[in-house]
């Protein structure tokens, strides 16, 4: 009896003690990754809730964003011309999806576009913005006919709790967008905790009070060009490829600035992946998602030929 | 025994409504208070039938034995001092519409009848005003503080306060119920709503008073003059119905406030409107129902009536949200917002009402329901602040295309991508809407439609291209007078037109477009199109190319 009892005891003794270790790691764990315990948990319990870090994938990025980054306030998301705005909205686009990949939830997101961007740079097309993930039914579209109408609107936006993110497509006037009007929209945005988009196209870079500005060139990513500098030989013809992105950090408060890191989008895993680490790029038969019918590798390889002779007599 | 129709009609004549216009723009509203001796007659002079004749006079000129249609030149030399000046029936029927306005503050029910009158049915409001003979006199007394010479009759129906009014011997006339023949006895027929050339015939034939067309037997005169002249009789005899169609739509609800001080500040204002709502939720609760469209009626000290519309996306109940709404549009009017002396007259309409979800609350804060609340509201207030202040008659919520409002993006089912999506505002689809179907979370909704552009030319650009002649791809083109060399290309993806559409076809049959999916050097990537086909089937136009895209 007695010995029965000094193991039963010896037994709650280890694992209070196991308990006790193991709510210490967790503490530490979540003190690593930024994570704030919930008060009054008892210590052996799990913090209530995982808070989920936004990553894109590409570690040179990531770490240079920082481990504690979230789209949280406002975020310069430029483009050096007017005819780069498809590359921008592309990674836009993305960046939405790789949210709601990470975070999940249904809420809305507010398009703002003045009259004269649509004229310039054409309207976001929901089916294009579906082919790339996000899904169109979630936008809430909006084209007031002044710049400041635009400003007035993203910031009664950017005070209100449902959304999912604020996006201001615009093209910046003579004045620019100053530091008034930017410290204004983060301070607006980073009470709520809602991510604010400004797109500028074509825009000379001022001063702003953004915690992170972007600028998106588009690259080039046909799967030869891809795969040539990765350890696969084989090259495998197939048309134009996933789309790329070359993004230069121009501000960054948490971090280096100033590289470019190349970096292409998955779809179908919502994810973005670089040439060195093909690990998330979406494995199918070489085709594509969009990849037309069975007669364009056969096109592609009788054009490529004249195309090269074309190139060639140039 | 027929039952006693128990509405009453006011029939409001202006007689010289024309030349009141130009004394008041002349002196101001309150000319006829300090009426001038010396002023000269005063006529509207138009061209008719080939020669200046007198459009209208005022009473002076009626006096002087002036009358319309009259020659002008007779008219100058038989007065020397006649003031003349061009008549503008424009400004005129403006007038008659404002003047319509400002009686709104009686009763909703305000037609017009011809030029210089109109029809109020005050049946509903009498009690407000403290009975017929109050009601009248105030009616009288601010059109003459305003500068207009105003004659009115109140009787059971409108055909006898319209000839009561023309033709009665005293500015203000009340026709009892049962009355109406005796009163109309001795009144002419000019006082029955007949055009001049019946009325010339029938006094023709010696019948110059309504009297003595009650006592003629009906079946000869009907066979020469028709059932007109019978059936004006009848309708002023309150025998046959007649329906007066109010100018405005009469709002489901309404709250009002009179005050005895007039406001001015735009706070004031708010707090009226807070107030005013709080009545309309309660009327508003005990149907289940809440307000879609709603209308702020200011009515000005001097006349003027100003007219706020909001509309929202969702029924609405609470007053702040009210008060928030149109505290948008105010801030939108900006300066044009005038208060002049001040507003006396608050009015909250509600002006069409949908079914109201009513959710029960519960002790969370920050739940699902609030969040798509606030962004409700949030949606109503830029259409509040940035939309036009139209008046949304078309029940069916289609809104004008010059307004600014949220939309989303709904896919359509058509060939051309341009087509293929349109932006439908959210007022509009909150009226049928569906519950949104969950859809997985990590999977992009399916698509039929292949590779598509993230931003869509609307119309798509022309673009030169050099291309292989006639299938195949293009090679380098030039587009916005930049040049582009095609590095690499996906396509064509043949789109046919859509032969069932009666628009596209009207212009011939609508041509195939083939697109390419086009990279350049520095991996841009371009949509382009074809449209058109070469040799006979593609009739006498060659092939034009376009630029529809950009893709990310």
């Amino acid at each position: 009896m007695t010995s029965f009892r000094h193991v039963a005891a010896d037994r709650l003794f280890v694992a209070q003690k196991r308990q006790r270790i193991l709510a210490r790691l967790r503490k530490d764990i979540n003190a690593l990754e930024g994570v704030t315990p919930d008060f009054g948990a008892d210590d052996h319990a799990a913090p209530v809730s995982q808070k989920r870090q936004f990553s894109f994938g590409v570690e040179p990025l990531d770490r240079a964003l920082g481990d504690a980054f979230n789209w949280r306030g406002l975020c310069e998301l430029h483009s050096a011309t007017a005819r780069d705005s498809g590359a921008l909205t592309g990674f836009l686009a993305a960046v939405l999806a790789r949210h709601t990949h990470i975070f999940g939830g249904e809420d809305p997101v507010l398009w703002i576009a003045p009259h004269h961007v649509l004229c310039e740079a054409g309207r976001p097309y929901g089916h294009g913005l579906a082919w790339l993930g996000f899904d169109p039914a979630r936008l809430l579209f909006i084209a007031p006919r002044t710049i400041g109408d635009a400003l007035w609107i993203c910031e009664e936006a950017a005070a209100t709790s449902g959304l999912c993110a604020v996006v201001v497509d615009m093209r910046a006037p003579k004045a620019g967008i100053g530091l008034r009007e930017t410290r204004r929209l983060h301070m607006r945005a980073a009470r709520t905790g809602l991510p604010v988009f400004l797109l500028q196209q074509s825009v000379q870079l001022a001063a702003t009070s953004a915690p992170l500005r972007l600028t998106v060139a588009p690259r080039p990513c046909a799967n030869d060009v891809l795969f040539a500098e990765s350890e696969q030989a084989v090259i495998r013809r197939g048309g134009i490829g996933p789309p790329g992105f070359g993004i230069t950090l121009d501000k960054n408060k948490s971090g280096p600035a100033g590289n470019t890191y190349r970096m292409y989008w998955n779809p179908h895993d919502s994810c973005f992946f670089t040439p060195h680490n093909q690990s998330n790029r979406a494995r199918s038969s070489g085709s594509f998602p969009g990849a037309q019918s069975a007669n364009v590798e056969r096109q592609v390889h009788a054009d490529l030929g004249a195309l090269s002779a074309i190139s060639a007599n140039r | 025994m027929l039952s006693v129709k128990s509405t009453r009609i006011l029939a409001l004549y202006l007689p010289y409504l024309p030349t009141d216009r130009t004394h008041r723009a002349r002196y101001g509203g309150k000319w006829r208070a300090c009426e001038r001796a010396d002023r000269p007659p005063l006529v509207h002079a138009h061209k008719h039938k080939n020669a200046m004749r007198i459009a209208h006079c005022d009473e002076k000129a009626a006096r002087s034995g002036l009358r319309i249609g009259q020659g002008l030149a007779d008219a100058k030399a038989a007065h020397a001092n006649l003031d003349v000046v061009p008549a503008n029936p424009e400004a005129d029927k403006a007038l008659m519409m404002a003047i319509a306005d400002w009686c709104d503050r009686y009763t909703p029910l305000v037609a017009f009848d011809g030029p210089d009158g109109l029809f109020m049915d005050v049946t509903g409001c009498l009690h407000l005003f403290g009975g017929e003979a109050a009601l009248m006199s105030d009616l009288l007394a601010r059109l003459f503080d305003q500068g207009f010479c105003a004659r009115a009759a109140i009787a059971t129906n409108a055909g006898t306060a319209f000839a009561a009014s023309r033709a009665g011997s005293h500015d203000a006339t009340f026709v009892e119920p049962g009355a109406e023949a005796q009163i109309l006895r001795p009144f002419g027929l000019s006082a029955l709503r007949l055009d001049e050339a019946l009325i010339a015939g029938l006094e023709k034939v010696g019948l110059k008073t309504i009297g003595q067309i009650m006592d003629v037997p009906r079946a000869p005169l009907t066979r020469r003059f028709g059932c007109l002249p019978f059936m004006r009789l009848d309708q002023a005899l309150g025998q046959i119905d007649e329906v007066l169609s109010p100018r405005l739509p009469v709002p489901d609800f309404s709250s009002e406030r009179r005050l005895a001080e007039p406001v001015g500040l735009i706070e004031d204002i708010e707090r009226l409107v807070f107030s005013l709502g709080g009545q309309v939720q309660s009327v508003l609760a005990k149907k289940g129902v809440g307000a879609r469209m709603m209308e702020l009626t200011l009515f000005r000290i001097d006349g003027q009536v100003s007219r706020l519309c909001v509309g929202t996306s969702h029924p609405v109940r609470d007053p702040e949200t009210i008060v928030k709404l149109f505290r948008e549009r105010l801030k939108s009017l900006g300066d044009d917002f005038d208060a002049g002396y001040g507003f006396d007259i608050v009015r909250l309409n509600v002006l069409s009402a949908s079914n109201f979800d009513e959710t029960q609350g519960d002790f969370n804060d920050g739940a699902g329901p609030d969040k798509s609340h606030d962004i409700h509201t949030l949606m109503d207030r830029i259409s509040a602040r940035l939309g036009s202040n139209m008046m949304m008659q078309d029940q069916s919520g289609r809104a004008n295309g010059s307004s600014v409002c949220v939309g989303r993006l709904e896919p359509h089912e058509s060939h051309l991508p341009e087509r293929a999506e349109t932006y439908v505002p959210v007022t509009q689809r909150a009226k049928s809407a569906k519950p949104k179907s969950v859809k997985p979370n990590s999977a992009p909704p399916p698509h039929a439609l292949g590779v598509r552009p993230v931003r869509l030319f609307d119309p798509p650009e022309p673009v030169d291209v050099v291309a292989q002649v006639p299938e195949g791809p293009p090679v380098q083109f030039r587009w916005r007078r930049a040049l582009y060399r095609v590095e690499r290309f996906e396509g064509p993806e043949r789109l046919a037109g859509e032969w069932w559409c009666e628009d596209l076809v009207a212009k011939g049959t609508p041509a195939p477009r083939d697109y390419y999916r086009v990279e350049d050097g520095d991996g841009r990537r371009f949509w382009l199109f074809r449209q058109g086909l070469y040799g006979p089937r593609g009739g006498q136009e060659p092939p034009r190319w376009f630029m529809h895209g950009l893709f990310a």
